[in-house]
């Protein structure tokens, strides 16, 4: 892979990762388990891979940020995620944060 | 055996124990769920070929518990480059330490012989050495105590421009370098790969004269290895750093791990086992008694210096918080 395309996934990398917190963070704010939440995200044009996703919920409960709840559906169980109270605040703080970069950098570019 | 039951036992071996059950669970209901969405997709069950490809694109089982994991590194971004600079400081003093021993072995048993020192000294003393050094800045990670030193500074502790200069001609570098050197030394004739005298002295008219450390003093083995090390680190930070209470602070906590060492060895006598072979008992008697004394006199020399060290360290340390205190309150 030549060294433009290798830096450009890199920092396209860098770029989604912290929007990613809040894409799920948003998506939460209705109970999902992790393979309708990626269902949910990819259908609005963000995939993610699985692979970073479920350590990523942990560590997004770990943070007392979602609550989680394991549950019967289809016969097999399955491990709900939801927003909590903090992790509620949070994604407002957030948001607003997001949108104060969003209209700076539509400045700029 | 389900290849997914195969698959994820070969996670569990990687994951910590207090999550294990938890995430596994989670990761049977993932894998189950792609499975059924690829069968319902086939409109069929899916062959041995085509769960192993999907599992083989889930990835390697090491890499998906890796993701589990809290410390995701070693040695974190912040301490690398000093712990980097400290390995470089001490793979050269390893190499100097490697001609030297290779130059004594040489005189001693030919140029065969110095090679033969040279080459384990050298493959020896790098495990030893950089393995040494991994440990205490991988402890520093690990608890946070390098992310806390680093933390800990003032813009007023940077040393002026004419400071700077001063310093340039000072050789208050030379003290950071020689102490590396002589505690990677230290090491290597600690652990017993360089030999600075030898162990069996033959004494003029027959006879030799065999010196050894009392068993007693072998429970400070791993101690003084941890010190020396310990002290190496401190240097290299000195050297690395311009935040120099952090450095004083260490300093000082090696001191201290110094003076209770050494205060351990004064308290358990013989220090020193000496014994004769083919010499009269009364000469033996002598000469340990003598060593004896010259043991107990160093310690004591090196417990002084020791506290010499703690209180000019304390002292610059006094002199550095009003500097701190102004900056602060001009703030």
């Amino acid at each position: 892979m030549p060294v433009e395309d290798d830096t450009y996934e890199k920092l396209r990398l860098e770029l989604r990762r912290g929007s990613l917190v809040l894409a799920v963070l948003a998506a939460l704010k209705v109970e999902r388990y992790g393979y309708t939440l990626r269902k949910e995200l990819a259908d609005a044009g963000l995939e993610i891979d699985e692979g970073a996703l479920y350590p990523m919920l942990r560590r997004l409960e770990t943070q007392g940020l979602l609550t989680s709840e394991w549950r019967e559906e289809d016969k097999r169980n399955k491990r709900f995620y939801r927003l909590s109270d903090d992790g509620a605040d949070l994604l407002a703080e957030l948001t607003a944060e997001w949108r104060a970069i969003n209209s700076s950098l539509n400045r700029l570019i | 055996m389900d290849l997914i039951e195969r698959y994820l036992d070969a996670v569990r071996f990687f994951l910590s124990r207090a999550q294990r059950d938890d995430i596994l669970d989670e990761l049977r209901d993932l894998l189950m769920t792609r499975r059924e969405a690829r069968e319902a997709e086939l409109g069929r069950p899916l062959n041995r070929m085509e769960d192993e490809a999907l599992l083989q694109a889930f990835g390697h089982p090491l890499a998906v518990a890796a993701r589990y994991g809290a410390q995701q590194y070693l040695i974190g971004p912040e301490l690398y480059p000093i712990y980097a600079f400290v390995v470089k400081v001490v793979l050269a003093c390893v190499a100097l330490g490697a001609v030297i021993a290779g130059i004594v072995g040489a005189a001693i048993g030919g140029l065969g012989h110095g090679v033969g020192v040279t080459m384990s000294v050298i493959w020896t003393g790098l495990f030893v050495s950089v393995g040494a050094v991994t440990v205490v800045f991988a402890t520093a990670q690990r608890t946070g105590a390098g992310r806390r030193m680093l933390s800990r500074w003032s813009v007023a502790d940077l040393p002026s421009l004419t400071r700077r200069r001063r310093r340039k001609s000072q050789p208050q570098w030379y003290e950071n370098v020689a102490g590396i050197v002589v505690q990677t030394i230290f090491i290597l004739w600690w652990v017993g790969l360089i030999q600075l005298w030898r162990p069996d002295i033959p004494v003029t008219g027959g006879g030799t004269l065999h010196f050894a450390f009392a068993p007693a003093l072998q429970v400070l083995y791993y101690p003084v290895l941890a010190a020396a090390a310990g002290a190496i680190a401190v240097n290299g930070l000195k050297l690395a750093s311009e935040t120099r209470p952090i450095g004083h602070v260490l300093d000082m906590m090696v001191q201290v791990a110094l003076v209770a060492l050494a205060g351990y060895a004064l308290h358990t006598t013989p220090q020193v086992l000496v014994t004769g072979v083919g010499l009269p008992p009364l000469v033996a008697a002598k000469v340990a008694y003598g060593v004896g004394i010259g043991a107990e006199v160093t310690l004591i020399v090196i417990i002084c210096s020791a506290v010499l060290s703690l209180g000019l360290d304390g002292w610059r340390l006094f002199r550095a918080l009003p500097t701190t205190r102004r900056a602060t309150n001009g703030a």
